[in-house]
């Protein structure tokens, strides 16, 4: 469909996107090619770009104090210590965020516990490997329900699904790596909706200082774009 | 910690343009609040090109005011009392357009705007700053439907001309 779009028109479609002004049905069409055609999301984010220069040159009104204590609420980050972890270059925030997600988030003991109880569970899936698993990640949903284990074993990456995966033809689970250096994202491959795939990847693991993965949302056939379309989950490699 | 640093930094940003869209203090907070936490959640989603940050964020509050304004309930309590927390603070009634802009710094984009006519200016920047539909900034400007329509999408597209 993107086709048959002209580039007046996607470019007038995607202005109308950005300023709020499309009727909800077109607006849902466009969010639809947004997710599987590069050239409709260069066209909005570049309207993104231009007209939020608006928003950002409106004068700042403070929000009531209690704001941030909602946020922080929310995401479970009151008990966190307060502390150097962070930087102040909101530019260099989204890496950073990613690489300490795993050790900061409240979930991070429970996903622990989970992943051991994995590790029992997939035992006979996981004997069948020559070693045993030299790193071990669990990947979980927002309600701590584990989705998948990955396991790291000399250069062979494996990630198994388990039963709360479901399958749906339209998209695809892709895992990406999260390298400690700020480089983007790289690709491991597509999760599996059923059982066990061994992923590419594993050599690249081994080489690079990294211990946290991501997993994002994508269209059929993996991210069209070669980086994440939508981030779901992150979860860290542990040694065992 | 990062996070707390970058919501220092932004949220009276992100919030000055919630507040212009809502209207209410409480629904504009709300907005602001379901913006960070997606902010938290896709940090992965942002493309590091610098200066952009900003912009990235104010794109994710916007999304959220409008979905909130289209969405029926918001929309009934917007249009019962939506305008009395806001209705004491000064409107320049003379120029309408300096209620817009008064909060303001002029940017780039502005000098672009400026080549517009007056009242597609001023139809842009409603639904901008206001999250207006093409019938509310009918409404607002006294004018029909088609010809709002067509003065945006006209607009944007000198606009674009003239960013190029």
């Amino acid at each position: 469909m993107t086709q048959q779009l002209s580039d007046r028109r996607l470019d007038t479609l995607a202005a109308e996107y950005v300023l709020g002004t499309l009727d909800a049905e077109t607006r849902l069409k466009l969010q639809r090619l947004m997710m599987t055609s590069d050239r409709v999301r260069q066209a909005i984010w570049q309207w993104e770009r231009d007209l939020n220069a608006l928003g950002a040159s409106l004068n700042d009104v403070p929000p009531s104090p209690q704001l941030w204590q909602r946020i922080e609420a929310r995401l479970g980050l009151e008990d966190l210590p307060a502390g150097d972890l962070g930087s102040s270059d909101t530019d260099q925030f989204a890496a950073r965020r990613l690489q300490q997600a795993a050790t900061i988030r409240p979930w991070f003991w429970p996903a622990i516990a989970a992943m051991l109880a994995l590790v029992v569970v997939s035992w006979s899936a996981l004997r069948v490997m020559p070693q045993a698993p030299v790193q071990v990640a669990v990947i979980q949903d927002g309600a701590a329900q584990a989705l998948w284990s990955v396991s790291l074993t000399d250069n062979n990456l494996v990630a198994t699904s388990t039963r709360q995966v479901t399958s749906n033809p339209e998209r695809d689970f892709e895992l990406w790596l999260v390298a400690a250096d700020g480089r983007a994202p790289v690709s491991l491959g597509l999760l599996p909706e059923a059982g066990q795939r061994q992923l590419t990847g594993g050599a690249l693991l081994e080489s690079i200082d990294s211990e946290v993965l991501a997993v994002s949302r994508e269209p059929e056939g993996g991210s069209p774009t070669g980086q994440p379309t939508e981030v779901l989950y992150t979860a860290q490699l542990v040694n065992l | 910690m990062a996070f707390r640093q970058l919501y220092d930094q932004t949220s009276g940003k992100l919030y000055a343009v919630s507040l212009g869209m809502m209207k209410r203090r409480d629904l504009a907070e709300d907005a602001v609040q379901d913006a960070f936490v997606r902010i938290w959640h896709n940090a992965a989603e942002y493309r590091a090109e610098k200066g952009v940050v900003l912009t990235w964020m104010i794109s994710i509050v916007r999304y959220r005011c409008l979905d909130l304004l289209r969405s029926s309930k918001a929309r009934r309590e917007h249009l019962t009392d939506g305008d009395l927390e806001l209705a004491d603070e000064p409107e320049d009634h003379d120029t309408p357009e300096g209620a817009l802009n008064a909060g303001r710094a002029r940017v780039r984009i502005d000098e672009c705007l400026d080549e517009l006519e007056d009242q597609q200016r001023h139809a842009i920047q409603l639904a901008y700053f206001r999250g207006m539909t093409h019938q509310e900034v009918c409404g607002q400007l006294d004018l029909p439907l088609g010809s709002v329509k067509s003065w945006i999408r006209r607009g944007l597209q000198q606009l674009k001309r003239c960013l190029e």
